[in-house]
């Protein structure tokens, strides 16, 4: 932990300026969609104006710091060996062109197959609701009754260009390299080595370039976590609330995985105490003095409050909506639960519509994956990793060739902890939050947060700089690249041009021309949903079961 | 601080591991562009 006065700071770094993006999205977002009404649904610059200003603030406020980081970086370089600064030379050569592709893909419209979720309700919903004016449930859309809290913030920013745009993401990519980074060094090692393994391994895993350029939003949702995490250890109780409570509400299931892992570290806490575990730390290289067990113990305890302060400004309009309508805060599971809205006919074909939405989206956890029997859980260990056919796997898509290297190692050092009778949190945290996924959807992308963490856990252990291990790391880089490469370069040199996007769209920024006059409770009626791109209220008249409901 | 000697007195193992993963991990993509052809 570092000195007293770095407290309360986390917001003046420049790591965690993702963080800022969204709090000032997240408050613009109400202005824009009570105050400012533009129409057409069209954000005003207030958020970006808002989140430019601070960031020059904040680069300007760390300069000092940016400098010395840099000098300090130059001259670790300079003490390396001759064959560690080959695989930095080569690892940074091979960033930097994903980077710029990167760069390049976020200042694209959203048009790509793998952001048909972005379409269908993330740029979608909030869009449709700042076009109609109002907070009120869409009545046809059952992912208007999800917690929107981080879509809601991006909206300002995604909707401020004339067509939708999806650069804010870029941000959080670069915000969680750093992050990460700041993790590996809290977790016992400050060399530079290490911290570029961290970063290289990051942009090494397959399953990270595939949403690199993207409009989704599973690199934030992992970038919340990570942020929490290091600001929680850096002491800013503050900030680490909000990033948390952003993270807590972004999905439906995370209420309930954030429950199972806590309870279950809890209930282990208490069994090994009794058992003997005395040590306790965050990764496998720090033990914490009893100062530092008590300093964050404190922490912990201011958090509740925090997290209830917060959820009620970030979650609560979303979970209140989604009680309202479909009787459970956190649609779709259980609905009908809380009964607070007497209107509600269960006799209806809207409320017969929202239970079988309700169940449809519950059995897609099954679509995924070789199920759930032993056999199925040890193949899984290596067959996320891989692919099966083309560039999927049953579990979505691979997950790349960093995990396994660092799975090993994990898997040893947790192993060695728990026989020397130490807690090791972040490792068991990895582990409960593995077991919770086991018994959620099979998909890698809900990975990023354990392997990212078996990354940053396992770094600060490992002191042999091995050459085979490098050479594994450029080869990681080496594919990842090139999976980024191909998956983007069909949109090299179409910025700007309207034939980038999907037919649909097209037909949609046509229609825009002849609907830009209506009026905010009139809608038109269409067929389909992932309608981001209209800029007038749209009314979806064909049940399709999960997304479209009957009314 | 937990002492970890035991296992990096043999970087050795840590590199077998190393090139087994990989080499399954490049077979295995190997294994599947091929699948494409055949």
């Amino acid at each position: 932990m570092e000195s007293k006065s770095y407290f309360g700071k986390i917001f003046l770094r420049v790591s965690h300026l993702p963080t800022i993006l969204l709090i000032a999205g997240y408050l613009s977002y109400w202005i824009e969609l009570y105050f400012i009404r533009k129409k057409g649904g069209a954000a005003s610059p207030f958020a970006f104006i808002l989140f430019a200003a601070f960031s020059i603030f904040v680069l300007f406020h760390r300069r000092r710091h940016i400098r010395q980081f840099f000098s300090w970086f130059v001259q670790e370089y300079k003490k390396q060996e001759k064959i560690s600064k080959y695989f930095l030379i080569i690892s940074f050569g091979l960033i930097i062109p994903i980077i710029i592709i990167a760069f390049y893909a976020h200042l694209l419209p959203p048009h790509l197959i793998q952001e048909s979720d972005a379409l269908n309700y993330h740029f979608t919903l909030p869009h449709q609701h700042l076009i109609s004016g109002s907070f009120k449930h869409i009545r046809w859309s059952s992912a208007d009754l999800f917690p929107l809290p981080v879509q809601f913030a991006l909206a300002p920013y995604w909707f401020v260009t004339e067509l939708p745009n999806k650069f804010p993401q870029f941000f959080f990519l670069i915000g969680l390299v750093l992050v990460a980074v700041n993790l590996v060094k809290q977790l016992g090692n400050n060399n530079v080595f290490t911290m570029c393994l961290m970063a290289f391994s990051i942009f090494g895993s397959h399953f990270l370039g595939i949403q690199i350029g993207t409009a989704m939003l599973d690199i934030v949702l992992c970038y919340l976590l990570f942020a929490a995490l290091d600001s929680f250890l850096q002491g800013d109780i503050l900030a680490s609330a909000v990033e948390f409570t952003f993270f807590l509400w972004s999905k439906s299931f995370m209420p309930f995985q954030v429950f199972f892992i806590a309870l279950a570290m809890l209930l282990l806490f208490f069994i090994l105490k009794r058992a003997g575990f005395k040590d306790i730390g965050w990764g496998f290289t720090e033990i914490n003095s009893q100062d530092n067990k008590r300093r964050y113990l404190a922490l912990l305890k201011k958090m509740p409050v925090l997290l209830i302060l917060f959820t009620v400004l970030i979650g609560g309009p979303f979970l209140i909506k989604s009680a309202y309508y479909s009787g459970t805060p956190l649609f779709p599971f259980m609905p009908g639960i809380i009964k607070i809205n007497k209107n509600i006919d269960k006799n209806s074909d809207a409320w017969r519509s929202i239970l079988a939405s309700s169940e449809s989206y519950v059995s897609k956890k099954d679509m995924y994956g070789y199920g759930r029997s032993p056999v199925a859980f040890i193949r899984h260990l290596f067959l996320i990793a891989v692919p099966e056919e083309g560039v999927n796997n049953r579990y979505d898509y691979p997950v790349g060739l960093p995990y396994l290297l660092f799975a090993g190692p994990f898997l040893y050092f947790l192993f060695f902890s728990l026989k020397k009778k130490q807690f090791v949190i972040l490792p068991l945290f990895i582990i409960f939050y593995w077991i919770s996924w086991w018994f959620g959807s099979h998909q890698t992308r809900f990975l990023y947060i354990p392997i990212f963490l078996i990354i940053a856990v396992s770094l600060p252990a490992i002191k042999v700089k091995s050459k085979i291990f490098m050479a594994a790391i450029v080869i990681s880089l080496l594919t990842t690249g090139m999976s980024v490469f191909r998956a983007h370069r069909k949109d090299f040199g179409l910025l700007g041009k309207i034939d980038i996007l999907r037919e649909k769209d097209r037909r949609i920024v046509e229609m825009n021309k002849r609907y830009s006059g209506i009026d905010r409770g009139s809608a038109i009626s269409l067929d389909y949903y992932d309608v981001a791109y209209a800029k007038f209220p749209v009314n979806v008249t064909k049940e399709e079961l999960p997304w479209i409901l009957s009314r | 601080m937990p002492d970890y000697k035991s296992y990096f007195k043999r970087p050795a193992v840590w590199d077998v591991y190393t090139l087994a993963v990989t080499i399954l991990y490049m077979l295995w993509k190997v294994k599947v562009i091929l699948a494409r052809f055949f």
